[in-house]
């Protein structure tokens, strides 16, 4: 019950029950007739207010109408019901307009003179105006103010209070999910959940949940259905219709869109619905029907959307500028690394080179040659600590290219020997998980570099959003047991939480001897194909 | 010792301790004077214009700007002057971008002093040409299969488009949907950055993706 319809059944009752116990004392039998008429019409208004789609305007003008109508009738003895005419007119004030105020009240005041003009047999009319006008201004006067309550409460909302509270709520809201990471706003799962009131209305066959990412590209959340991967892509003439007009685009069958459907398969009716956030939209769900669902179908499913749109929208902005800030932050760690720790390590390296060249002693001379090479290459592991910290994904190129890029410099740094694969869908990751799977890769790379003393570098990334899986191997002497609660192993573990992902660390079964350790984060489920 | 006038040298890096080092170690070495330090873009460009050095070294990240820009002045003013650019940086992108501001030689800051000694010698005589460790490495990195990176599906596509199939016949060959083959093309022809099939063909057998040899 909404707080008006409250509003609406605690006046009704309370002017009622006053108005019932002055006609039972009274035992004037007509008043109680005509008090019993108005219960019925208090009933049937609240009833018509919550159970019809009637406007509740229109239903308090006709009560307001008919009830003036019977109380005019019943004058003079009627006269205690006459208050009665506020509860329609206080009503439609609440809705927060004037007009509609005037109305109601100006329809009591002619329903009042209707019935004395013509019903009011015994009435001299003179008499029952003076017992009506008082009421009837009153009613007017109830309306106003329930409009000027809901103004005053209106700008209330406006200012600082409630703006503070809804803040407050957000910024706890933040802190629980900072906290508890990818639980609460998580966007998978809330894609996941409409997948399953799409599937539940409309008994979609496949159905899949694209939002549009930073780069304006469509990149998918779910799948739902055999082969929907193959299948239902974020493009064609729905799309772009639905795109355009944030309304639902229903195919029809036979009547495929993409393609000029000449292909067997192209003829796929897909219908298209979207994600909407008031005037904005975030995305769209593709749906593989198989004959096409109702109006009122679409329209209590669109209901149902629009409420899930909100929670998604909030969970990717919230995604969006949680990986905004960490880019932020290790930009600014690399910035402090590179001016700071990384620069005076390296002038001490200048500074042994000093010392060495001019060390007359050839022992001495030989420790301090040692000592350089340590120091190069604690500063050389600062320059790759420092280009990890400030590789970023680009959004014309994706995570593939990102990947192979970063392995590949770093394999020829470190004289590692890369076997890169890389198979890349068209769509895209989300950005934030392209971040995360990116790190993962880092730093696998990274402890098969320092640690593992290995000579060659497998990595394998397969790519077909949302599922993704990459895999890091290398030959080096593998993992020994206390290696496993390392702090790098940690923060893979971290990361891939933080997407949901699977992490597997262990050794690789490699064909030359099971030398060696193999990193593999897998996220989202790995497509069905089903020809 | 009866050398020829020593070359004169130009610091700049705002870190004081790199550059005191780097000065002990010219001082050390035959031929070279430090004649200046500067620990800005602007205090470079400026004492760079007061002295005119043979040589002079500079840091990347510099507190009001990229030493990269101070590169590109001094190369617009002199064609002589050799130029070392000394990064704590990594990545192949910070080497070209020290070659394409026309820097003379491109040394890491994890290098040993007469790494820098070396390249301000080499900078010296051939301002010009540029010298990097692991130049031919980098560049191979750039030319070779990374530059355009297809994955199997799509060299199965580009295979196929080469065949001269049609769109249809591809996604029929492949099992795939005519709008899915589309995807495939287009972001073939995006990574390729051509225009059509004729032109992908033609960039895919350029850079080794396809063979030219009849299929």
């Amino acid at each position: 019950m909404t707080p008006s319809e409250r509003l609406g059944l605690a006046t009704r009752a309370f002017f009622l029950a006053t108005v019932v116990g002055l006609a039972a004392a009274f035992r004037e039998p007509r008043v109680f007739q005509a008090t019993l008429v108005i219960l019925a019409l208090g009933a049937l208004a609240l009833a018509s207010t919550q159970f019809t789609v009637i406007p509740p305007r229109w239903v308090y003008l006709v009560e307001g109408f008919l009830a003036a109508l019977v109380i005019g009738a019943t004058l003079p003895e009627g006269a205690m019901l006459l208050p009665y005419l506020m509860v329609p007119a206080l009503l439609t004030g609440v809705g927060g307009k004037i007009v509609p105020v005037v109305v109601v009240s100006g329809l009591e005041m002619l329903a009042l003179l209707l019935a004395l003009l013509v019903g009011g047999v015994e009435t001299p009319t003179q008499e029952g105006i003076e017992l009506a006008a008082p009421w009837a201004v009153a009613s007017l006067g109830a309306g106003l103010v329930g409009v000027w309550l809901v103004q005053l409460r209106g700008t209330r909302v406006a200012g600082d209070e409630v703006s503070y509270e809804s803040a407050r709520r957000l910024l706890s809201q933040l802190r629980t999910v900072a906290r508890r990471l990818s639980s609460g706003l998580d966007p998978v799962s809330m894609a996941d959940a409409i997948l399953a009131a799409v599937h539940e209305r409309l008994g979609a066959t496949r159905a899949a949940v694209f939002v549009r990412t930073e780069g304006g590209v469509l990149a998918p959340l779910g799948y739902r259905g055999v082969d929907a991967q193959g299948v239902l892509l974020p493009e064609g003439p729905a799309v772009d219709t639905c795109w355009a007009e944030m309304e639902p685009v229903v195919a029809v069958p036979g009547n495929g869109h993409g393609g000029n459907g000449h292909g067997p398969v192209a003829a796929h009716p897909h219908t298209v619905l979207p994600l909407r956030n008031s005037a904005r939209m975030i995305g769209v769900v593709v749906v593989d029907l198989d004959e096409p669902p109702s109006h009122e179908t679409v329209v209590r499913l669109m209901a149902e959307l629009d409420e899930q749109a909100v929670r998604l929208d909030a969970a990717l902005v919230f995604d969006e500028v949680r990986s905004l800030a960490t880019m932020e932050e290790r930009q600014r760690l690399a910035r402090e690394i590179h001016d700071g720790v990384a620069q005076e390590i390296a002038s001490l390296g200048y500074l042994v080179d000093d010392l060495a060249a001019t060390s007359a002693g050839e022992e001495h001379r030989g420790r301090l040659h040692s000592l350089r090479g340590e120091i190069s290459r604690v500063v050389s592991e600062l320059r790759l600590s420092i280009f990890d910290l400030r590789s970023e994904i680009s959004p014309a190129a994706g995570l593939g290219s990102a990947l192979s890029d970063y392995v590949r410099a770093v394999g020829a740094r470190s004289g590692l020997t890369v076997h890169l694969t890389l198979d890349e869908a068209p769509t895209r990751l989300r950005g934030e998980v392209e971040m995360e799977l990116l790190r993962i890769t880092q730093e696998a790379v990274t402890n098969a570099r320092k640690h593992a003393n290995a000579r060659n570098l497998w990595v394998d990334c397969r790519i077909q959003p949302p599922y993704a899986r990459i895999s890091v191997e290398d030959d080096g002497g593998g993992l020994g047991p206390p290696r496993e609660d390392s702090y790098g192993m940690k923060i893979m573990r971290e990361r891939a939480e933080r997407i949901d992902a699977r992490l597997e660390i262990g050794p690789r079964n490699g064909t030359h001897g099971t030398q060696g350790t193999k990193v593999a984060v897998t996220v989202g489920a790995e497509p069905t194909r089903g020809s | 010792m009866s050398a020829p006038e020593p070359l004169s040298v130009l610091l700049v890096d705002d870190h004081e301790l790199i550059r005191q080092g780097l000065a002990r170690a010219f001082e050390r070495s035959e031929g070279f004077s430090v004649v200046g330090e500067a620990g800005s873009v602007k205090e470079g460009i400026a004492l760079a214009e007061e002295l005119d050095p043979a040589v002079v070294v500079t840091d990347v990240r510099l507190p009001d700007g990229t030493g990269l820009d101070l590169v590109r002045h001094l190369r617009q003013a002199s064609d002589t002057v050799g130029i070392v650019v000394l990064t704590m940086y990594a990545g192949d992108d910070q080497l070209f971008g020290a070659l394409e501001a026309g820097a003379s030689a491109f040394v890491a800051k994890d290098s040993p002093s007469d790494d820098v000694i070396a390249a301000a010698r080499h900078a010296s005589v051939s301002p010009r040409s540029f010298a990097a460790a692991d130049l031919a490495g980098a560049m191979r990195r750039r030319l070779s299969p990374s530059g355009p990176q297809l994955s199997a599906r799509e060299t199965e596509v580009l295979k196929l488009l080469a065949e001269g199939l049609g769109v249809a016949a591809i996604s029929r060959q492949l099992f795939v949907s005519e709008s899915t083959a589309k995807t495939h093309i287009s972001k073939i022809y995006e990574k390729l950055g051509a225009a059509n099939r004729a032109q992908a063909i033609m960039i895919a057998i350029r850079s080794g993706l396809l063979s030219d040899e009849p299929l």
